[in-house]
């Protein structure tokens, strides 16, 4: 269906005070974007602040009544405004304007410079408003504090000092108004209230489906493949076969696994495939577990069509010219009669939008590309990796969100022995430069 | 994904003025839970006074200082809400409200009345709210005009009355307001804006996305098959075969067809025209597009049911094969799941997304597709019971056109000869208005 939402560029601009979350919702969106198949990149406006006019910027610097603090800042956000456009008249497909833009005059100036640079182009607003003190001082220990602007300061320091240049922005701020007449969303209180107006196209709508299932709930999301199958002995691809007695074994020892990781939690979503070996290795988690799990066919294996029963080097002698094919370029390429890994991201968008919306923890058990597609969602993988991502037999993978990444921890499972292996791979905190969104 | 999200019942109460679209809504709503597999009923609350109080009712009825007037039309309220607990309790999903539902003392009498019957009920209330008097004037006339109250009257004298109405309801309407602790939707001028506070939940977000691309423009849509494939000869199913030669000149004659109905080049080029990824339908679809000069978009979701271990069979080979598969789904066509393949409610589950998709458009949409597809299709705008959904007759070269009316739809069937290009149409103008009348029809029966 993307290709319904690829008519047009979009540019979509934030709004809100410090510490209401926007960045949070830039990258998801940014992210769910990506995955969806639209080269999508978040621009932020801080960053540029901080390359500019450097990390030393005190509270004082966002005193509107500070000139020339005002007109640095005006520079950092059209040189932002500039890099965006380059963006989408190169490669990009979205925009994510991730910065306060809390005056009229802002983004009046924002429309108005991107009309006329680039007449072709869809703008949609996020206002993100947050009135629960709590919240936001959560907000600034959990991501503030580790901001470069606050190196060498103590934490009350910095809180405090952050706390004033919020201060310095409410003298100012204009919560969007109809009048300007605009497309937008505002999320009130962590979507306790939405407010929609004015939205225009299939990627808007979609957009605020997505939003309206976001919130903060740190749930954990378990996914595990099911247990090794006849097929996975025999190098086949495709059928529908049964567990193998190992493959029994680690659904037996899942079970236990989750019997313990849960302690005794029976509030919890488990979903799983229609294929047998999925069946079966969910079975018997869910005995032991005392759960039910919801089949859904939407998780089932990618189709292989025609190539279905054969083993990989059958495929290369039958079809030496698919498998060539395949070989180049894994992700778009769809098995006559069969599906392509974007196809298989097309049909578990659902369940991505499932497990947003679930605030209890989720446990799926599935399939390798099936998995592949889900856990590149949750990892903030480029898309052309997925198909080569590493998902192993008998392992499971943990994924708790945190504040603009995924903890990530994988459990390995020995079916005979039942004894587990913990690689903590939580600290790769995507160690991505705050430039470098 | 049905099934994950059954676990609690959900009452649906409508708020607004009279004309403000309630009726439309709680339909399109009622019918898209029904299509997804809930069992869902709208109780009118308007019905329900009709029957009782008869239906001539005329302005001074609602003026809320008729005591006695008032007395009755809060007793049908009263009957209409029990009726849809009852309905709950029996088996239902979702309940429906329709009512006018303005004051703050009958939706929160409402609402404690909900809480109190069950255990864990989600209430959702949506309210309409419009200031385009030309709206309002185009539902009178659309809706209101044949509406049993004023059979008697000519349209002139039903629209005075009906604007009457109207103001009698202005004068004690409250708007939802935030300490009601209510959860609730405002759509404003047809979807504008919308503003959702405390709604949670998969099917109540689900009503949220679904409300906001409603719209009320009377935009066409042609469903057809394409052209007769090699496999259609051989009556086998599955499989990817070709057009025959039959077939291609099917996709001639219906190129046509769409060259004739869309009289201009701007006409064309809004079109949304989709098709599968099929052949049969691919090379139908590219003969259609090369003479209108547009693109189709090949959807995956749009390919035919996958009969899995069945594919390239034909009915009789099924049957000697697989005896009890070809049992199972005669008796359940509807559920049963062709092994390693799909069943009809996985089809309707597929292509839900589709569904939206034409909902929100305001272009003419033009699909090229397959029989169980456009079964599914066909079935959700049409309001067909699910159960007949495989028995559906959508033949072979023929275009069905549905045009989306105030509370049905319009539907003209062109059957055309692929050989001669000879055009025979059917007008099958569905008049719910006039079922209604009928004396077996229940004034809860939608």
């Amino acid at each position: 269906m993307q290709e319904l939402g690829k008519q047009q560029k979009m540019v979509i601009g934030m709004v809100g005070l410090p510490a209401r979350g926007k960045t949070y919702i830039s990258r998801k969106i940014c992210r769910y974007l990506n995955w969806m198949g639209f080269k999508s990149k978040v621009f932020n406006i801080g960053n540029y602040r901080r390359q500019i006019c450097g990390t030393d910027c005190n509270s004082n610097f966002f005193d509107p009544g500070n000139k020339d603090a005002s007109k640095a800042r005006d520079e950092c956000a059209l040189l932002a405004l500039n890099d965006m456009i380059n963006y989408l008249r190169n490669e990009g497909d979205v925009s994510l304007y991730d910065g306060t833009n809390t005056t009229k005059q802002r983004r009046k100036l924002i429309m108005e410079t991107l009309q006329q640079k680039f007449s072709e182009v869809q703008v949609f607003w996020v206002e993100s408003i947050c009135n629960d003190e709590d919240v936001i001082l959560r907000n600034i220990q959990l991501t503030k504090l580790n901001n470069p602007d606050y190196i060498g300061k103590s934490s009350e320091e910095a809180t405090q000092d952050f706390q004033q240049r919020i201060e310095q922005y409410n003298k100012v701020y204009e919560p969007i108004d109809m009048d300007e007449n605009i497309s937008f969303i505002k999320i009130i209180d962590i979507g306790n209230d939405i407010m929609i107006y004015n939205i225009q196209g299939f990627l808007q709508s979609k957009l605020v489906s997505y939003l309206m299932n976001l919130h903060i709930y740190p749930r954990p999301i378990y996914l595990s493949r099911h247990g090794e199958s006849q097929y996975n002995v025999l190098h086949k691809v495709g059928g529908d076969s049964d567990l193998t007695q190992t493959g029994l074994m680690y659904a037996k020892q899942l079970g236990k696994y989750f019997v313990q990781e849960l302690e005794g939690n029976r509030n919890i979503k488990m979903f799983t495939s229609t294929m047998q070996r999925a069946l079966h290795t969910s079975n018997e988690v869910c005995e032991l577990l005392g759960v039910e799990y919801y089949s859904l066919k939407a998780l089932d294996e990618i189709n292989p069509g025609i190539c279905d029963g054969l083993t990989y080097q059958q495929i290369a002698d039958k079809f030496p010219q698919d498998y060539e094919e395949r070989k180049m370029n894994k992700l778009t390429y769809r098995y006559p009669r069969g599906e392509s890994y974007l196809d298989v991201i097309s049909r578990v968008e659902q369940i991505i939008f499932e497990i947003e919306r679930s605030r209890l923890p989720v446990i799926v058990i599935a399939h390798q590309a099936i998995l592949r597609c889900l856990y590149a969602y949750f990892h903030e993988h480029e898309v052309p990796e997925i198909p080569k991502l590493n998902i192993p037999l008998h392992q499971v993978i943990k994924l708790v969100p945190a504040a603009y990444y995924c903890k990530e921890t994988r459990i390995k499972i020995d079916p005979m022995t039942g004894n587990w292996e913990i690689q903590d791979e939580a600290t790769i905190k995507k160690v991505k430069s705050f430039l470098d969104l | 994904m049905q099934q994950c999200n059954r676990s609690q019942k959900i009452a649906i109460c409508t708020v607004g003025l009279p004309a403000r679209g309630k009726t439309y809504i709680s339909r399109k709503l009622n019918r898209y839970f029904n299509w997804l597999g809930y069992k869902s009923r709208v109780f009118i609350n308007g019905n329900y006074r009709r029957e009782i109080c008869g239906t001539e009712c005329n302005s001074l009825f609602f003026d809320p200082h008729n005591e006695e007037a008032q007395k009755a039309r809060s007793d049908c309220a009263k009957m209409a809400l029990q009726d849809l607990i009852q309905f709950l309790k029996n088996g239902g999903d979702i309940g429906i409200l329709d009512g006018t539902n303005i004051t703050k003392e009958r939706r929160h009498q409402i609402e404690s009345d909900l809480k109190s019957s069950f255990n864990g009920i989600q209430t959702l209330w949506i309210e309409s709210i419009c200031n385009d008097s030309k709206v309002i004037q185009n539902n009178i006339r659309l809706t209101k005009i044949n509406n049993p109250d004023y059979c008697n009257m000519d349209s002139e004298q039903a629209t005075i009355d009906f604007l009457n109405r109207i103001k009698m309801y202005e004068q004690i309407y409250k708007t939802i307001t935030d300490d009601e602790d209510l959860s609730y939707i405002k759509t404003i001028n047809v979807g504008a804006d919308i503003i959702v506070h405390q709604v949670y939940g998969f099917l109540l977000s689900k009503v949220v996305s679904f409300i906001m691309n409603l719209h009320t423009y009377p935009r066409p849509i042609y469903l057809s098959r394409h052209g007769e494939s090699q496999y259609n000869v051989d009556d086998r199913v599955g499989g990817d075969s070709d057009l025959s030669e039959l077939g291609e000149m099917y996709a001639d004659k219906l190129a046509d067809f769409f060259n004739q109905e869309f009289s201009t080049k701007e006409i064309k080029n809004e079109i949304i025209f989709l098709t599968s990824t099929m052949r049969r339908a691919v090379h139908t679809s590219d003969v259609v597009a090369q003479k209108l000069e547009i693109q189709p978009l090949q959807l995956k979701t749009l390919d035919e049911i996958n009969v899995g271990i069945c594919d390239g069979m034909t009915y009789t080979e099924i049957a000697q094969k697989f005896p009890n598969d070809f049992q199972e789904r005669k008796i359940n066509k509807l559920g049963y799941r062709y092994p390693r393949g799909e069943s009809y409610l996985d089809l309707i589950s597929r292509i839900e997304p589709v569904i939206f998709e034409i909902e929100r458009s305001r272009q003419p949409v033009m699909i090229i597709a397959h029989q169980a597809i456009l079964r599914c299709l066909y079935a959700y705008f049409h309001q067909n019971e699910i159960p007949e959904v495989p028995t559906l007759d959508i033949p072979l070269h023929c275009v069905i056109k549905l045009t989306p009316a105030a509370y049905f739809c319009d539907e003209k069937r062109v059957l055309i000869n692929p050989q001669t290009g000879e055009i025979t149409i059917k007008e099958e103008y569905v008049q719910e208005f006039i079922r209604s009348k009928s004396k077996q029809k229940s004034f809860i029966d939608l």
